[in-house]
């Protein structure tokens, strides 16, 4: 596998989009997913915790939420990073009222499939924005932001970020988002109104452990068949919820540690998801091991999948945003350690197989078909 | 280069080179109008942050400097290749960019005359060995 300045994947090809602590990088295989083009790094020296692939409308475009100390930039390239826009005015402000400035991008979401010029950003400070016109022009979503609890949002270790949104597939008035520290909020008018949805998820940092909002929610993923099914990690515990997050149930049956902080959900069994438990002094994979595990009983129990990767006397870290899936049959599953290192499963998580390594701390892994 | 403008504080001196480079004002400033985090400005040798800010006022013959703070890991070295530009004052305002000459050099060399101050894209490749505050996600 030689690094490669650009890749020019081909029709239907597997992309992976790797942020880092000091640039990207971009993958493309075939289906197949046996070999892998690597192109970078892009942006080299800036901090990127966001990427996204819009394919919506003919598009064939990817997006990059980058920050360094002079700010931080939301950019396209419509040549798989051959050239990126480099916008004269940063795109995402706070309005001046607001007394907020961007901080980082941590999410871009494009919209739906019927609204392709639809586009959000989840930001730190906690906040959504979003583009009506694909990208170009963004403004903040006020009904979350003049939210009452936002006052009440506490920073997390990562900073206080909107990390996490999720459109539901068929219903155009209903999205969710995540915060760290606030919790999982839904809207069910397209944005206007929002309202916490943490009841039974548990914030063991808090003199009431169950309170109405402040959980720290590190990752919320769901099934895309079926987006009432939703899949958490939690600082510390695994939640489930049937019912799009007007309740939670505790899933943390037979993992090493409910602490980590990705969560993905398989693209086609909305009864399997993986994660990437981490033991919580070191923030690592317990007992010296990279193990991701899969659930294929909706966390009824959960097994480890190591095949492939070291087993003793590792200690690695998955970040929230550093864990994906492709939607290819069978499902392609990634993950990126803080270390540099890139894992890929093309079964599933069964086996695995070091596809990068030696790049600087991986943020954000986002997987997709051209 | 250099460009005249008229003003007495750093705030008029910035807003000429806003004018003159748009896309300047957005890496140096917030969106609220603050200096960025970790970016300096300043008058001589002081920082504006500790004289007044953008009222500090400006006298004829005086510097103003723009530089990526320290913070980071950017040693001293490479601190003071790494300015951002300088703005020294005559009678009115000029901008005198840049403490890197081999980079106007260089730009000299590709560029109209008009246009030997480097792009936004330039000035970030020169500043991004140092210009990444360290932040994570846990």
């Amino acid at each position: 596998m030689e690094p490669k300045t650009f890749v020019n994947p081909k029709k239907s090809a597997a992309l992976l989009l790797v942020g880092t602590m000091k640039g990207a990088f971009i993958l493309s295989s075939d289906r197949d997913r046996e070999r892998w083009e690597v192109s970078g790094p892009h942006f080299p020296g800036r901090i990127v915790y966001a990427l996204a692939y819009d394919r919506r409308a003919g598009r064939q475009r990817l997006w990059a939420g980058t920050s360094n100390f002079f700010g931080t930039l939301l950019h396209s390239s419509d040549d798989f990073g051959r050239t990126w826009t480099n916008p004269d005015s940063a795109p995402i402000k706070f309005p001046e009222d607001t007394g907020q400035s961007l901080k980082q991008i941590w999410q871009i979401t494009p919209g739906r499939e019927q609204e392709p010029n639809k586009m959000y950003c989840g930001v730190e400070p906690s906040a959504l924005f979003e583009s009506n016109d694909g990208g170009q022009s963004w403004s903040l979503v006020r009904g979350l932001f003049d939210h009452p609890h936002r006052a009440k949002w506490q920073p997390g270790g990562g900073g206080m970020c909107l990390h996490t949104v999720l459109l539901d597939p068929a219903n155009a008035m209903r999205m969710h988002v995540a915060v760290s520290t606030g919790g999982v909020y839904r809207t069910d008018d397209g944005g206007q109104s929002w309202q916490s949805r943490n009841q039974g998820l548990t914030a063991e940092f808090l003199p009431d452990k169950h309170p109405e909002f402040g959980q720290c929610v590190h990752k919320v993923d769901q099934h895309p068949w079926r987006p009432e099914r939703l899949y958490l990690q939690n600082h510390g515990g695994l939640f489930r919820s049937d019912n799009a997050g007007d309740s939670w149930q505790d899933i943390g049956n037979g993992v090493p540690s409910d602490f980590g902080f990705s969560m993905v959900a398989h693209p086609h069994d909305p009864d399997t998801a993986f994660v990437f438990p981490l033991e919580r002094e070191m923030r690592v994979g317990p007992e010296g091991k990279v193990r991701v595990y899969r659930t294929k009983d909706a966390g009824g129990s959960w097994e480890p999948l190591g095949s492939g990767m070291p087993q003793q006397d590792a200690y690695e870290t998955v970040l929230r945003d550093g864990m994906a899936a492709d939607a290819l049959a069978p499902a392609g599953i990634y993950f990126g350690t803080r270390s540099g290192k890139l894992y890929a499963s093309r079964d599933e998580g069964v086996n695995w197989r070091q596809i990068l390594d030696r790049v600087p701390a991986i943020t954000c892994v986002k997987a997709a078909s051209v | 280069m250099e460009l005249d403008a008229s003003g007495s504080t750093v705030a008029e001196a910035l807003a000429a080179l806003w004018q003159a480079y748009p896309g300047l004002r957005d890496r140096i400033l917030t969106e609220q109008g603050e200096v960025r985090q970790h970016v300096n400005i300043f008058v001589g040798e002081e920082n504006i942050r500790y004289c007044g800010g953008f009222a500090a006022a400006v006298r004829n013959g005086s510097s103003i400097t723009v530089i990526p703070a320290v913070s980071g890991g950017a040693d001293e070295t490479r601190h003071s290749l790494d300015d951002l530009f300088r703005i020294h004052q005559h009678s009115g305002v000029s901008l005198k960019r840049y403490s890197v000459r081999h980079s106007v050099q260089r730009h000299k060399k590709t560029r109209p005359l008009q246009e030997n101050l480097p792009s936004i894209e330039d000035l970030e490749a020169e500043l991004s060995e140092t210009a990444n505050p360290e932040k994570h996600d846990e």
